[in-house]
């Protein structure tokens, strides 16, 4: 046991791991002009091991620690040190706040990597809005048009389930939807004679009788979309007869179905986060600098309403200025059909208030310790002077 | 006082060369185009003199803040732009385009032309760079030709673009602000301005007159109304290709309004006459093209008197900035920063202990002077000192020297000079290189309009940048004077090192603090702590080097060689994340791209690399014997 704590423990794990770290970092770096920032923080910081893929062979093999791995082996090597080799007095009280403070980080980036929910929440002024949108992952929703007269009713699938190719079934729908083919990103182009032979022809109803889809890899960069698409085949839970099958990509319009006499759509879209208030875009404003093109401000009007709190209130969002509520954060993150249409970034990080704590921490620890050390240094140099 | 002379000889050598330059900025003329120059209007979203608009745009066009008469003498660029603003036809003879690209003068079929130097001074130091520089009239026939490659090169995106490609659109982009600079007061269509401005109020009623009876369809005097819409026209062409706002007027609301000189169209329709500023515009413009330079003086000061009216501290605030221009701090400091460089390499020579506090007096005064323009800077445009990489360069450079100042205060061994002259020179040279994009005084991005975090985060990141090149060029003297000298030897080495470590920690707190205020701002205004974007991730490696140092040292891995050499790879991981990052070109910090620079940070690499090779050689073959 002896030798693996001291293992864990030393420095020249420590140094080690920041030393792979440094190169972990710039290599990421490099990547993400090739893969975008989302792209090659996933692959890289976000992930085990970086893989190498044999070329010919089909096997991959790790051939450097990513991100995870990294952070942790720093985590256990502080947190064993901390143990095992620190001895406290008063003059080191300093490394240890800093080492709290590091840990703290630590614990923080990997909670953020791990929980942190990012999406948009788009309005157009005069509209109100009671859902964001997750801008990286899809969901089918099934909508049933005749559940009552005053609203319909949505069923929505997690985008894992297309993925593993999970039938999509409920207990209130009569009828399965299951995953002929699924891509994680695709182009969509025109059916017409010269379209090659392939499974996307076995659809046979809607939006695909005119169109097909190429699968294409997916795109980590910011401004690149990952069109999400499917061919997806409905049948009866009763008789296990097929009613159809069917082609759905994110942003293709709803396709409706009559099923059993009852209307009922498809789509994929955009994940969606469904909130118990609703937030209404009364003026959306876009400043330049006289002149120029440099935008000077923009910002959000807005009216918050939270029936079941009897809440109502104003709030003007704009730049490093949030609304923050209910643990979510609302950021102004970009507008569109000529300053008409806001686009929030909604926020929710359960820890993101360790950074904080831990900035505190790495600032008294350093100066604390740089203090002392400098103390200590200019009065031995008093002495000899 | 023999200990004193060196250091009160080298001040006083600094100030008359600053009195100089500063006499240099006024050019002798009975015109008085200092005060012209003062002159406020509004530009690039901000409030600035005539002579700052001048000198940015003939650093776009010539690369330098001046240009040379027919006499062969250097002459400020406000005289130009006067020309270029009232006669235009005395600034089309001024060669004043500089184009280096050789495809370029291909194209436009431009002749190579001789070198003004002597023979001799070829043979020296070159035929310099005036042969590449032609008039407005010379680069006249082939706009079109220009223009079509430009537009041809503009719908690449920047990175495919040739280098003729580019090239073409920076010379472009030159004439379109040449032609926007020739059109901003006046049109040039009639002789006399003033004139032109009766005729507009004696008509006007009329005019309109006739526009309106049209419209109803009533009977008009056609005269009148052919009359009324070609100066419509004429005011129309004048509009868009005017560039600066000249006119302010108070609003109701908080903020001045400011209009293109054109605008006295509209004053004239609706309140019947142009306004004082514009009267007076009229009679400095025609008082220039009629060289009545006393009338020219009068009319200026009248014309200040009339936007004072409008806002009292408009032609102050101008005044300021115009000094600032004058005094060119920056330009004055690195100058003190050479001559501080050449008192330490006398001192190692000979005299050390006179020369060394002769440098240690110039390094201080420069120091003063580099502040007073940082001081200049965040009076004019009313934010912290860092708002771009160009004011990043500026104040990396002013802390470094600081610091330094502070390590030869402790222990006077002229480390701390040679490393203050060195760092301060070398970032004032890579500021002007990154100055001649345009005004750097910019308006910021909203995201980064905010006081609070630009004097904090910024800040604090800017000096830890500081601090890792202070610690890292110490490294790199050290590495070569031990190698290539005998000056070292066991103690100082051991000094050396504690200068190193010590600056180590510093920038240790300086860039991890910086940069955890990075996430809180990044969190506070994104709504992500990290984002593992370029500039972030730059950031982070100087605090993981920094960490790496310290704990190399903490656990006994490294000696004062290793932790030199260390500390030189540490300019490597910080010249990277200041500039390389920006390079990539991707992501929310990406607020400075540029290429050509990469060569030189390419080559600055380089030179570390090799520094902490030639520190690998075993210490027995070092001419010093630190052992």
């Amino acid at each position: 046991m002896k030798p693996f704590i001291r293992f864990f423990s030393s420095f020249e794990l420590a140094i080690s791991c920041m030393a792979l770290g440094l190169v972990l970092v710039f290599i990421g770096t490099i990547a993400q002009v090739q893969l975008g920032i989302h792209g090659a923080t996933e692959l890289y910081f976000y992930s085990f091991f970086l893989y190498w893929e044999i070329p010919g062979l089909g096997v991959s093999i790790p051939y450097f620690p990513g991100g995870y791995t990294l952070g942790l082996l720093l985590l256990i090597n502080l947190v064993t040190a901390l143990f095992v080799r620190f001895r406290y007095s008063w003059k080191k009280t300093g490394v240890l706040l800093v080492h709290l403070g590091v840990i703290t980080l630590l614990v923080g980036e990997l909670i953020s990597s791990m929980m942190q929910d990012d999406s948009a929440m788009i309005i157009d002024e005069g509209g109100s809005a009671n859902y964001s949108e997750d801008r990286q992952v899809a969901e089918l929703a099934i909508i049933d048009h005749s559940y009552s007269k005053e609203s319909d009713r949505v069923y929505a699938f997690p985008h894992e389930m297309l993925e593993n190719k999970q039938d999509a079934r409920h207990e209130e729908l009569p009828f399965t939807v299951s995953v002929n083919r699924y891509m994680v990103n695709a182009e969509i182009r025109r059916r017409d004679d010269t379209t090659p032979p392939s499974d996307a022809l076995i659809v046979n109803q809607g939006i695909g009788l005119n169109t097909y889809a190429i699968p294409l890899p997916k795109t980590g960069k910011m401004d690149d979309v990952n069109r999400t698409t499917a061919i997806l085949t409905v049948f009866d839970n009763a008789s296990g007869e097929v009613e159809g099958t069917w082609l759905a990509s994110l942003g293709f319009p709803q396709q409706r179905f009559e099923f059993q006499g009852k209307e009922y759509s498809m789509e994929i879209r955009r994940k969606r986060y469904y909130y118990p208030f609703e937030i209404k875009l009364l003026d959306f404003s876009h400043d330049r600098y006289l002149g120029t093109n440099i935008p000077m401000n923009f910002s959000s009007d807005i009216e918050l309403t939270h029936p079941e709190r009897g809440e109502q209130r104003e709030f003007l969002i704009y730049m490093n200025h949030p609304l923050r509520y209910d643990g979510l954060t609302f950021f102004q993150s970009g507008f569109a059909n000529e300053d008409t249409t806001t686009i929030l970034q909604v926020v929710s990080n359960p820890g993101r208030h360790l950074p904080y704590i831990s900035c505190i921490l790495i600032f008294l620890g350093l100066s604390v310790q740089f203090g002392i050390g400098l103390l200590s240094f200019t009065q031995k140099r008093l002495k000899k002077s | 006082m023999k200990q004193r002379l060196p250091w009160i000889i080298s001040i006083a050598i600094l100030l008359l060369y600053f009195a100089s330059n500063y006499r240099k900025q006024t050019p002798s003329s009975e015109i008085d185009y200092d005060a012209f120059g003062n002159t406020p209007v509004h530009l690039n979203g901000r409030v600035q003199p005539l002579d700052s608009v001048a000198r940015n745009a003939l650093l776009g066009m010539r690369y330098k803040r001046t240009f040379i008469d027919e006499n062969g003498k250097k002459t400020p660029a406000i005289v130009w732009l006067t020309e270029l603003m009232m006669r235009p036809d005395l600034a089309h003879e001024r060669p004043i385009f500089r184009i280096q690209d050789e495809d370029v003068r291909a194209l436009l079929k431009l002749p190579n032309k001789p070198s003004s130097r002597s023979k001799v001074m070829i043979a020296l130091i070159g035929p310099g760079s005036d042969k590449f520089y032609y008039s407005f009239n010379e680069i006249g026939p082939s706009l079109k030709t220009i223009s079509e490659q430009a537009q041809q090169a503009s719908e690449l995106e920047d990175a495919q673009r040739s280098r003729f490609q580019k090239a073409v659109i920076t010379l472009a982009r030159a004439l379109s602000n040449y032609t926007g600079l020739s059109q901003s007061l006046h049109h040039g269509q009639v002789a006399s301005f003033t004139q032109e401005l009766n005729d507009l109020e004696r008509f006007a009623a009329e005019g309109i007159e006739a526009v309106n009876l049209r419209q109803q369809g009533a009977e008009y005097d056609e005269t009148a109304f052919n009359q009324m819409m070609s100066i419509g026209f004429l005011y129309q062409g004048f509009e868009q290709s005017a560039k600066l706002l000249t006119l302010p007027q108070q609003t109701d609301g908080q903020e001045l309004e400011w209009n293109k000189t054109s605008h006295v169209l509209r004053q004239v329709m609706r309140e019947g006459g142009a306004s004082e500023v514009v009267r007076s515009y009229a009679a400095v413009v025609d008082s220039f093209r009629t060289e009545d330079s006393q009338a020219f003086n009068e009319n200026v000061q009248k014309l200040h008197a009339d936007l004072r009216a409008v806002e009292p501290s408009l032609v102050h605030k101008a005044g300021v900035e115009q000094q600032f221009n004058f005094i060119e701090p920056f330009y004055i400091a690195a100058t003190g920063y050479v001559m501080a460089f050449l008192a330490v390499i006398i001192s190692w020579a000979r005299w050390p202990g006179v020369m060394n506090k002769a440098a240690f007096g110039l390094i201080c005064a420069c120091a003063v002077i580099h502040t007073i323009g940082i001081m200049f800077r965040i009076y004019i445009i009313g934010y912290a000192p860092v708002i771009n990489l160009y004011s990043s360069a500026v104040f990396v450079g002013w802390g470094a020297v600081l610091l330094a100042i502070a390590l030869e205060a402790m222990f006077k061994n002229s480390m701390g000079n040679v490393t203050a002259a060195v760092i301060g020179f070398s970032t004032l040279l890579v500021a002007h290189h990154l100055s001649i994009g345009g005004d750097t005084l910019e308006m910021l991005r909203a995201v980064l309009d905010n006081n609070f975090w630009l004097a904090t985060h910024v800040i604090i990141i800017t000096l830890g940048y500081s601090a890792t090149f202070l610690a890292g060029t110490i490294g790199f003297i050290f590495i070569l004077m031990s190698i290539f000298s005998r000056r070292v030897d066991k103690k100082t080495a051991r000094t050396f090192g504690s200068m190193v470590y010590g600056i180590v920690c510093f920038s240790t707190l300086f860039s991890f603090v910086g940069t955890i205020l990075g996430g809180i701002w990044a969190d506070q205004s994104w709504g992500r702590f990290w984002g593992w974007d370029p500039k972030e991730n730059g950031a982070l490696l100087i605090v993981i080097w920094n960490a790496i140092i310290l704990h190399c040292r903490w656990g006994g891995f490294v000696k004062t060689r290793g932790l030199m050499m260390l500390a030189v790879f540490g300019n490597v991981v910080c010249s990277w994340s200041w500039f390389g990052t920006n390079m990539l070109g991707i992501g929310l910090h990406a607020y400075g791209f540029m290429d050509q620079a990469f060569t030189y940070l390419a080559a600055y690499m380089l030179a570390q690399a090799l520094a902490i090779g030639l520190a690998a050689i075993p210490t027995r073959y070092w001419k010093s014997q630190l052992a």
